[in-house]
């Protein structure tokens, strides 16, 4: 099976990670792709990939949804595997099937499929650095580092026996994973010895042959989750830097932050990450401006914009871009000129409508995130809301009322709730009951399509269902559904 | 598309995850001699003959329960938690542990806990103290034999001998890394290595490697289907899952004789059912056998077979696991569909 590595994206601690925005154009291509390439890899690495790309623009349905089609890709292949008799491709697939489910949020679901894979390859390094990029997804930093910690010895030995670049390679991939759970669990010291080894060992001469098909290729695309060996380097070489970049700044070595960020541009002018680093050593709007333009909607770019302008209140935008639009709305709320900034704002919205960064622009404008329910707040994991609460939420819905913060809480939050189902569909096979539509609480609810239930239940009849809050439309709050029960 | 196809098209949906065996939350069952004990969606419950005994707080991701005759543990490996209840009445106490807590055994009023990622076995005494003994790197299983424990760690593949009191590592042997399944009598221990499609073992009096034995295509767990006699010797079943076979293995002499000799390997290969035909429909890959009764499960579609020396007939579909539980009054599944514990055999 052909090398695809995952590079986690949450690991930069000290600013966040800033991928370049992508273009419609280019998730058009990306879809393209897909259609095209049929096997495996192709299919998970790029629901992945889009997925990433679609959390990164603020698009969390859209990203969940990518997500579940790779677990479904996953799923799929984990079975056929095993009617194949191949056990080695079923561990394969179990463990991407455990990484999409923690980046839909299941955690136990993420575990019993990690723990299913490790049984059948836990001498395989491959396998057990995917277990630490789902535990590092759950938020498992120390069983994320445990699991690196085996990668790492299993691929040193590897190497040792056959010095290869691929092996090599290898290693410091699963080195850099390593590095990335200890720094998620405060041990910066012993990461930063680890990535100085990573880069140092992608700088060397051993990786020549590889560096000049990076350039023949002219290959430049950094991914969440790359194929082959030249997206693997160049891929895994930016990650590595960022992250030691973050390490100096946080420890206050300027001169060595920069560094790491200008080799960073030196490979990709465009990086956002290492733009918005540099804007932000050097407090320059001319950097923040090159930064917005690599990505309009960073959280963390617009955040250190912020912290930028309080010092600086005599900046100015120009120009019609998206970049220096959205800057214009940040500096007219930083000079408290807010009609300014709504009128700034209002076409930006209506130009990119799925965009979560701008919805949180407008809360802050609006000032208006009061009247959200109590459980709406970082921790919270599970609720059972009553109905003046649900209305509430499918208000605030409707007027894109939510912060970013609140609807982050509502992309882990399981809800229970009481509910009656509208008329079920046609039955499928076995015991199976289809439905699409009801009401809770007096407030009505759709799924996005209907959806088959294991078992027989009757419609507009009491039903414990146990669901996520997707969003809202046509007055009814539009709700994933994770389980269906009779009441007890 | 078919109504079943959009369940599992959807991917984060109990619906689907249940066709394929899957649990979306933690769950865990056990027989005790008081009746089955069920952990699941943050509680705790005694159940015999169809009703609910007592119920108690539980854990959020339990996924496995050990127990002794008073008590039992219920451990959480995603939390870090452990909470130890007393049969009787379902009372207890929940306890932080190191990390990732994967098994435990009780021995007389302390509770021994692997911590795999905390690489440690931690004793638990009744009063709460702890004391605790350095494991190799990625300890997997945990087992007792003639009062002692012994701790695998797959990726030296070492077997640690440790005593109870003191509490201290004994003696220790090196045999084959990266086992998915680890058994233990009174004589030998007994590692399955899927990758070599072996049985490695080794002795417990001289804490030697005694040999390894080719055991099919990709054997992945073990179970003694038979204690053996005087005359004959103990039966060993595999289950194989990339041959659809439980490889039954036994012997005119006894284990350690056959296996030190190589006499075993005549015999293995035969298959329990012998032929080339599969007798399971689909691969399975975990063991439950008490007594003549002897059941096979397969985790990747969630379906238990009662299988003997000639046929296979399904018993559960959609089962976990750690939703599995065969004791001396039948085979017990918790179905989280309905939330009820069924007993299907």
């Amino acid at each position: 099976m052909k090398r695809l590595i995952l590079l986690a994206l949450a690991t930069l601690p000290l600013f966040g990670q800033t991928t370049r925005i992508a273009s419609d154009f280019e998730i058009a291509q990306m879809q393209q792709q897909l259609a095209k390439s049929h096997d495996f890899l192709s299919q998970l690495s790029g629901h992945l990939n889009l997925g990433d790309v679609r959390a990164a623009r603020g698009e969390r349905a859209l990203a969940r949804r990518e997500y579940a089609k790779a677990y479904e890709t996953a799923a799929t292949d984990r079975l056929d595997a095993r009617k194949a008799s191949n056990m080695t491709r079923y561990a394969t697939a179990t463990s991407y099937a455990a990484l999409a489910q923690a980046k839909l949020g299941s955690a136990a679901l993420a575990w019993e499929l990690s723990e299913e894979a490790i049984r059948y390859e836990s001498n395989s390094a491959k396998t057990w650095n995917l277990y630490a990029s789902t535990m590092s997804l759950l938020g498992k930093a120390a069983k994320a580092a445990s699991a690196s910690r085996n990668a790492v010895a299993i691929a040193e030995r590897e190497l040792a026996a056959s010095p290869d670049s691929g092996n090599r390679l290898d290693l410091a991939i699963y080195q850099s994973a390593l590095a990335s759970a200890l720094i998620e669990s405060g041990r910066d010291r012993e990461a930063e010895p680890l990535l100085v080894q990573v880069t140092s060992s992608l700088r060397s001469p051993a990786f020549d042959s590889l560096r000049r098909d990076v350039v023949r290729r002219e290959s430049f695309e950094i991914y969440s989750s790359a194929r082959g060996e030249a997206s693997s380097y160049i891929s895994l070489l930016n990650r590595s830097q960022l992250r030691l970049a973050a390490l100096y700044e946080a420890r206050g070595d300027v001169a060595a932050a920069r560094r790491q960020f200008e080799n960073v541009l030196a490979a990709r002018s465009d990086d956002a990450t290492a733009l918005t680093g540099l804007a932000r050593l050097a407090q320059s709007g001319e950097h923040f401006a090159e930064a917005f333009d690599a990505n309009p909607f960073s959280p963390a770019l617009i955040r250190d914009y912020r912290r930028f302008l309080a010092t600086h209140p005599g900046e100015s935008a120009a120009g019609d871009s998206t970049s220096a639009r959205v800057r214009r709305v940040l500096i007219a709320a930083n000079q408290h000129e807010l009609r300014a900034a709504r009128a700034a704002l209002d076409p930006l919205q209506r130009e990119y409508p799925d965009n979560d960064t701008l919805r949180s622009l407008r809360n802050d404008l609006d000032g208006q995130t009061t009247g959200a329910p109590p459980f709406l707040k970082a921790g919270v994991t599970a609720a059972t809301p009553s109905g003046d609460e649900l209305r509430s939420l499918l208000r605030l819905f409707d007027e894109d009322h939510l912060s970013a913060a609140q609807r982050s809480v509502l992309d882990t939050l399981g809800l229970t709730s009481t509910a009656s189902f509208d008329e079920a569909g046609a039955g499928g096979p076995g015991q199976q009951t289809i439905f699409e539509s009801g009401i809770i609480e007096g407030v009505p609810f759709r799924f996005s399509e209907p959806i088959a239930f294991r078992g027989t239940f009757a419609a507009h009849a009491p039903l414990r269902l146990t669901y996520r809050l997707l969003g809202a439309s046509n007055d009814a709050l539009l709700l994933e559904p994770l389980e269906l029960e009779a009441v007890r | 598309m078919t109504a079943h196809r959009r369940a599992v098209v959807t991917g984060a949906f109990v619906a689907g995850l249940q066709l394929l065996g899957l649990s979306a939350r933690g769950q865990a069952i056990a027989s005790t001699s008081r009746g089955v004990v069920v952990a699941h969606d943050g509680i705790v419950q005694l159940w015999n003959r169809g009703s609910v005994i007592w119920t108690s707080d539980g854990l959020p991701a339990p996924t496995r329960i050990v127990t002794s005759d008073e008590r039992i543990a219920v451990i959480d490996p995603l939390e870090n938690n452990v909470r130890v209840l007393s049969t009787a009445t379902g009372r207890g106490q929940t306890m932080q542990t190191g990390e990732t807590p994967i098994d435990a055994i009780f021995i007389g009023s302390a509770l021994y806990l692997l911590e795999r990622d905390a690489r440690a076995l931690e004793r638990i005494g009744a009063d709460g103290t702890r004391a605790s003994v350095s494991t190799g790197a990625d300890p997997a299983f945990l087992h007792m034999a003639n009062g002692r424990l012994y701790v695998y760690s797959r990726a030296p593949g070492l077997v640690q001998e440790v005593t109870t009191s003191p509490f201290a590592e004994r003696r220790r042997v090196h045999v084959a890394p990266f086992a998915s399944d680890f058994a233990i009598d009174a004589s030998h221990g007994y590692l399955v290595d899927p990758q070599a499609g072996t049985i490695a073992t080794f002795d417990l009096a001289s804490m030697k490697s005694s040999g390894t034995i080719d055991i099919g295509a990709v054997p992945v767990a073990m179970a003694f289907a038979s204690t053996g006699t005087s005359l004959t010797a103990r039966t060993i079943a595999v289950a194989d899952p990339s041959a659809k076979k439980v490889w039954l293995v036994e012997g005119a002499q006894s284990v350690a004789q056959a296996f030190t000799r190589g006499f075993l390997r005549g015999l293995i290969g035969l298959g329990l059912f012998g032929g080339g035909a599969s007798q399971f429909p689909t691969g399975v890959d975990r063991l439950f056998l008490r007594g003549s009764h002897w059941y096979a499960f397969d985790s990747s579609s969630g379906t238990l077979y009662r299988f003997t020396r000639s046929t296979s007939t399904v018993v559960a579909t959609h089962a976990t696991a750690e939703g599995i539980a065969v004791s001396a009054d039948g085979v017990f599944v918790w179905n989280e569909a309905v939330r009820r514990l069924q007993q299907v055999d």
